[in-house]
């Protein structure tokens, strides 16, 4: 019979970090406390893991060849100065920041903006995709939220602008009401979780 | 001399030799044995298949027979592998000629019978001429090792009959292999007839000869038999039973059948014309006029003792039990209870053969000559013979020829054609004619013709040419519709960019702040009342956990935030739980620097600790222990933040005056909110959020007690800090800055959502009435 001696480690330190909160016992907390720091560290290994990995795949592609080539070999060179500059600098010194705010700061911030154009043409094709009530709520609810955000011209809208408007009313109430269910669901999830994997059920880590 | 090696047991044999010398294994193969051989092998061996059954075989047998009668040459008769009764019979025929070979053995019948033929027989009878043609099976050789019951009751009975009955019963068995001559191989009938008769029967025939009234002539009687039976005395020829009496059913020989004998009858010879004329004589009692006076002496004696005796010993074969033979008797009711044409076992079959006189030839020959036997056993024709001398040319009868299975035949003679070979490994190294072993597929037939056409009906072709067409149109190449260089999607999504980038450059160019910024918001006025009440030189822990994606959004939305900390004189600890965190908040102190004209040093003014992995986990760790977590800043000296700065104060977070997170991720924001703020003990926690994040922020602002103090939600939550301290970032905040665009922007969103939403909601109507229009239509 082979032993589970993952899921009974797993079933271990999970009942320890548990009973940390419940039991205010030193010897728990300060257990409990090197459980959760080494998960840092396994999770910064993981993250150096990844990395490694990403560097691996594009390395086989690089020299696979192709036009695909092209892009791995700049992952791979963009991958290489960086790591090189940041472990030169630091990650705080002023040409690993020069890189931050000159390549990544604008690229993503540069992508969000063309989500912009594409939220607004998605809605505008919604009612040729898709009409029926629900689409046309969801249009409407749009349309007043975002006539709501700020005065048109320096016009504030009575009924839709400012505490008492529609767009905060809309906001605080079904949206807040929303997301008060999808916060009970995560958390009734999050136990259920918990406990499958304190049970042994789930088994995410393997084994 | 070359040795040939026994197939059996391998072992050396001289190669004249047909058994081993040693295992009395078969050597040679019996196939293509001369006749010669034939009659050197032993008695009972299996005579050689008809090898093609072809006439020229056949005819070659013949003519060696033929040869052998008229040169008078001794058959060259192994005798000592002969059956006893045979070498018995044998002596009955050597007595001038040769020495006896076992007088001892001779039986006292047989004896009996010889005395007689010597003593009526004026000149002895040309024993050499005779040719044993009944070759007794090994079950009848077995049989005469024990004393049979027929000879020991034709022992008594022939005491009792006192010579005659044993004339009349040697009569009897003379004529038995004559039966079975004419139940034997038909195209060889007659040269058979006169081989296989027995030398005492030859006797017999020569003692016989003489007697027949050659006056009578052949013809004559011939013609007065029955049309449809031939008899024969008193007894009459029943196939597979022998000689049968004539209170017994009488066998119906066809008119043809009778027929073809009529030429032969011009052949036979005198004695067997005496016989013929005996039959007629019978024949006579069944209404056909006979002259008894034309009979044969002999066989007017015959017919008279056969008339003392009839009614004791004529039922042959039924109640006759002391007068027949057993193995006879046994025969004849076998062959009375198994009519011909049923199955025939191979035993049945071969003591049938056996009564028939015929048994070694019957259950060796191949199938269609055995086929063609029986059927001519059915026939039943009785035998007529004719002297070997005058002979001619023996060929086929055509009724023989024509029942032949000729394919049947060329099948086995496209097998047999084989046989010639000689295995050469395996067990049956050494012998010849072994089966092949692909007898199937040596078989000669037509291969089966089927139509090349299939046959379909008209509606399956049509189906099949359908589907032909549709396969066929699934392979030609289809010209693709060439797509217009400018789509209507694609010229929205061009209208889309101009417009919302023509209120940027609009903002750029002209420098508008129209736009007012929105009034105090209660979350905002919350957070405003939390950092004024800041002591001096307070700690802050600010979290920066958003996006480089969204930083536009969160910087100007904090930048007011941080500043007012700032000019608090508040030591700032900067932690992430993202990996571009620590960028971003040397990114956001800078720009609060730049907009605030205020010069914000690194590890003096606050302390980058740096990126917490593991998620909520690192945020739990770093709420537990934040000394072990951090222990140093990211500034190049690694400044051990936690004994060299302010933080010195600070055991764990509650030791912090507040904790501001910023983000946009409501993930991480719950994270914050359900990882540290459990552990600050009334240290106030803050967000600046994102407008996406508000809605799952919120309800932990306005949960009580509150676990969120206070919010700054988004650009306009960032322009309501500003327009409550509009002191702040020199009264140059970015929201400020970013408000009138932000406010043209929303308008234009909201245009092209409502116009474009309009016209594809047109054009969807329009689309549905059309295709409604033609549904109808069709």
């Amino acid at each position: 019979m082979k032993i589970p001696v993952a899921a009974a480690i797993a079933i271990a330190f999970g009942l320890v970090v548990l009973a940390g909160y419940f039991l205010p016992l030193p010897e728990l907390v300060s257990l409990r406390t090197i459980l959760v720091q080494w998960s840092m560290i396994i999770a910064s290994t993981a993250l150096f893991v990844g990395v490694a990995n990403l560097l691996r795949v594009h390395w086989f592609k690089l020299r696979k060849g192709g036009t695909a080539s092209a892009y791995s070999f700049l992952l791979i060179a963009s991958l290489l100065v960086t790591l090189v500059v940041v472990g030169l600098y630091g990650p705080t010194g002023s040409w690993s920041l020069w890189i931050f705010n000159s390549i990544q700061f604008p690229i993503e911030s540069s992508l969000m903006a063309i989500l912009a154009v594409v939220l607004i043409y998605s809605a505008a094709r919604l009612m040729r995709r898709r009409m029926d009530l629900f689409s046309l709520l969801f249009g409407m609810a749009v349309l007043l939220v975002l006539l709501g955000s700020a005065p048109i011209f320096g016009i504030e809208i009575p009924f839709l602008y400012g505490p008492d408007g529609l767009r905060s009313l809309i906001v605080q109430i079904p949206a807040v009401a929303g997301a008060r269910g999808i916060l009970l669901g995560v958390a009734l999830g999050t136990i259920a979780t918990g406990l499958r994997i304190l049970i042994g059920a789930d088994r995410p880590y393997g084994g | 001399m070359a040795d040939v090696r026994c197939p059996m047991c391998g072992k050396p044999n001289p190669e004249e030799l047909e058994l081993c010398q040693f295992c009395q294994a078969r050597i040679k193969p019996l196939e293509g044995r001369s006749p010669a051989e034939e009659f050197n092998s032993p008695i009972g061996a299996e005579p050689p298949l008809d090898t093609g059954g072809e006439q020229d075989s056949i005819d070659e047998w013949l003519n060696f027979l033929r040869q052998s009668e008229d040169e008078g040459e001794p058959r060259p008769f192994d005798e000592e592998q002969l059956a006893d009764w045979m070498k018995e019979d044998l002596d009955i025929k050597m007595p001038e000629s040769q020495e006896p070979l076992e007088p001892e053995g001779t039986p006292d019948w047989l004896s009996s019978l010889r005395s007689i033929a010597d003593e009526d027989a004026p000149e002895p009878p040309d024993v050499e001429k005779a040719q044993p043609a009944v070759e007794p099976s090994p079950a009848d050789s077995s049989e005469e090792n024990e004393v049979p019951g027929w000879l020991s009751k034709l022992r008594s009975r022939r005491t009792a009959e006192e010579g005659e009955a044993d004339q009349e019963f040697a009569f009897q068995l003379g004529e038995e292999p004559k039966i079975s001559e004419q139940a034997g191989i038909q195209e060889d009938r007659s040269a058979i007839s006169t081989e296989s008769v027995s030398d005492w029967l030859s006797e017999l025939r020569g003692e016989e000869a003489p007697v027949v009234d050659s006056s009578q002539p052949p013809e004559l009687v011939q013609e007065e038999l029955p049309a449809g039976q031939v008899e024969i005395g008193e007894e009459v020829v029943q196939p597979g039973v022998g000689v049968v009496s004539q209170d017994e059913d009488i066998p119906v020989v066809e008119a043809d059948r009778a027929s073809e004998i009529q030429p032969q009858t011009e052949e036979i010879p005198d004695w067997l014309a005496g016989i013929v004329a005996g039959g007629a004589a019978v024949a006579a009692a069944e209404g056909v006029e006979a002259d008894l006076d034309n009979l044969p002496e002999w066989l007017a004696d015959l017919e008279k003792s056969s008339a003392l005796d009839r009614e004791e010993i004529v039922p042959f074969g039924e109640e006759g039990e002391e007068l027949t033979f057993d193995w006879l008797q046994t025969q004849v009711r076998a062959g009375q209870e198994t009519p011909y044409g049923e199955e025939l076992t191979s035993d049945t079959l071969g003591t049938e053969a056996d009564t028939r006189g015929v048994g070694p030839f019957v259950g060796d020959l191949s199938d269609f000559l055995e086929e063609a036997e029986l059927s001519s056993l059915e026939a039943a024709q009785p035998g007529v013979e004719q002297p070997g001398g005058d002979l001619s040319p023996a060929e086929l009868p055509t009724w023989l020829e024509a029942m032949r299975p000729v394919d049947a035949a060329a099948g086995v003679y496209a097998i047999d054609a084989q046989d010639g070979q000689v295995e050469s490994s395996g067990p049956l190294a050494g012998m010849q004619g072994v089966l092949p072993a692909e007898p199937e597929i040596a078989r000669l037939k037509k291969p089966a013709v089927y139509a090349l056409r299939l046959q379909v009906t008209e509606s399956q072709r049509a189906h099949a040419s359908l589907l032909d067409e549709l396969v066929k149109s699934e392979g030609e190449p289809k010209e693709i519709p060439g797509r217009p260089a400018v789509t209507s999607p694609y010229l929205f999504r061009l209208i889309i960019f101009a417009v919302l980038i023509s209120t940027i450059l609009w903002q750029v160019f002209t420098g508008s702040q129209t736009s007012p910024l929105p009034g105090l918001m209660p979350e905002t006025f919350d957070t405003s009342e939390i950092i004024d009440n800041l002591p001096e030189n307070a700690l802050v822990l600010l979290g920066v956990d958003y996006d480089p994606a969204l930083a536009g959004e969160m910087e100007a939305a904090a930048a007011s935030l941080v500043d007012h900390m700032m000019l608090k004189g508040a030591y700032l600890g900067l932690v992430s739980t993202s990996s571009t965190g620590p960028a971003l908040g040397e990114h956001l102190i800078a720009t609060v620097g730049s907009l605030s004209g205020n010069r914000y040093q690194g590890i003096e003014m606050y302390a980058n600790l740096g990126y917490l992995p593991g998620g909520a986990s690192g945020l739990q760790a770093f709420a537990q222990a934040p000394r072990q977590v951090a222990p140093f800043a990211l500034d190049p000296e690694t400044t051990a933040v936690w004994s060299n700065t302010p933080l010195q104060a600070a055991q764990d977070l509650a030791g912090f005056d507040l904790v501001a997170v910023i983000t946009d991720d409501s993930d991480k924001a719950r994270a914050w909110i359900e990882q540290v703020q459990p552990t600050l003990n009334g240290t106030p926690l803050i967000m600046v959020i994102s407008t996406q994040a508000e809605p799952l922020v919120r309800p932990y602002y306005q949960a009580n007690p509150k676990q969120v103090d206070g919010m700054v939600v988004g650009l306009a939550g960032g322009g309501s800090y500003e327009q409550s301290h509009q002191d702040l970032l020199a009264g140059n905040g970015l929201a400020r800055k970013y408000w009138d665009a932000f406010s043209l922007s929303v308008l234009a969103a909201v245009v092209l959502i409502a116009v474009g939403g309009f016209v594809n909601l047109v054009t969807n109507l329009l689309n549905a009435q059309k295709q409604s229009k033609a549904d109808k239509k069709r």
